[in-house]
């Protein structure tokens, strides 16, 4: 199943690109799909979603299309899916 | 009748285009006149959202921002000047803003929000608006403003995006609703365009004139999310945490 992974801010500099497409088991978990991001982008965006245990940070907000999901809900993903990773962004 | 439920001649001219507003009027206008807000910190985004409240006649700001100004604020930071290089913030912005509107009553603190200041800077206000790069002042001011059910507008920045939502406390999700733990991995200095910040300061401080005024609809529950690289807007329904430590069920019940 092909679903658009997106990436913002401070995430999107880490991945050096907005987003990219990612073929996906119906069953991928968030951690799952975080950590295929992380092997597909390397290591600042890893450091950027993932803690040293290699789990995902609480604080990256989950986007699917135009809506917040916690970390806890179950991940209920479609073919063509946008999924977007979004660190905190602040003012200044 | 006192002097609150009357607007002078002199108000009536200045903020003719905009009472002119349908839904606003001249009873939002007394409403601005006499609210108050507090705006942290007051650089490239909480300058303009302090610049438009006080063009649209808010009656009180409060305002906290530490340091001298530094040439690098100069791209973005609307109320510095280049001439007040090295002398504080707070004193250029007050000064700006009093040029702008000498009836603005202004306390203005050069230092920034944290938790010992907190309690009082949010006492004294109607609406919150968080502009502070730090996350311990955007925390401190969204703990603090749920805990005196005061609304709160928290406006972001990063390069080319931008990200505005409000708090309605204990109705609609708040900041620790989206981020439960600190953010982990997150550099103090990011990229952005002056006309990033002013942009989003602006629709900030609509938001605010709406809040205080009952005006349209303001951005509870929804974070708007504008990538201004292509200029694509995103309406992002935000959801409240029940296990939420500072709105949550338990919290705000207890």
């Amino acid at each position: 199943m092909k679903i658009t992974v997106e990436y913002a801010a401070q995430a999107k500099e880490a991945a050096e690109i907005s987003f990219e497409t990612m073929d996906i088991s119906p069953s991928s978990s968030l951690q799952d799909i975080a950590e295929a991001a992380c092997h597909s982008r390397g290591e600042k965006l890893c450091a950027m979603l993932l803690d040293a245990r290699g789990r995902l940070y609480r604080s990256i907000l989950i986007l699917v299309n135009e809506a917040q999901i916690f970390h806890e809900d179950a991940l209920e993903l479609n073919e063509g899916d946008r999924l977007m990773f979004l660190p905190p962004v602040s003012g200044g | 009748m006192n002097s609150h439920d009357i607007l002078t001649s002199g108000q009536k001219a200045i903020y003719e285009w905009q009472i002119a507003v349908p839904g606003f009027g001249e009873s939002g206008q007394k409403k601005i006149s006499h609210s108050s807000a507090l705006v942290s910190r007051v650089g490239g985004l909480g300058g303009l959202v302090a610049y438009e409240l006080a063009a649209a006649g808010i009656g009180k700001l409060v305002l906290y921002h530490a340091g001298k100004v530094r040439e690098s604020d100069l791209n973005r930071q609307l109320l510095m000047t280049r001439d007040w290089v090295g002398k504080p913030r707070i004193e250029s912005i007050e000064r700006r803003l009093l040029e702008l509107n000498p009836d603005l009553e202004i306390s203005a603190m050069g230092k920034n929000i944290s938790e010992d200041n907190v309690a009082d800077a949010v006492s004294q206000a109607d609406v919150v608006v968080c502009a502070a790069p730090l996350f311990s002042e955007r925390f401190a001011m969204n703990n603090e403003a749920v805990r005196q059910k005061k609304p709160l507008v928290d406006c972001a920045m990063y390069e080319l995006e931008a990200q505005i939502m409000s708090v309605d406390p204990g109705r609609s999700a708040c900041l620790r609703c989206l981020y439960p733990e600190d953010p982990a991995g997150w550099k103090r200095q990011f990229p952005v365009f002056g006309a990033v910040s002013g942009a989003i300061g602006c629709i900030g401080a609509m938001e605010a004139i709406k809040i205080i005024a009952g005006l349209g609809a303001p951005l509870y529950g929804t974070m708007l999310r504008i990538n201004m690289a292509d200029m694509t807007t995103q309406r992002i329904s935000v959801r409240r945490n029940k296990r939420c430590t500072v709105c949550g069920e338990n919290v705000l019940s207890s």
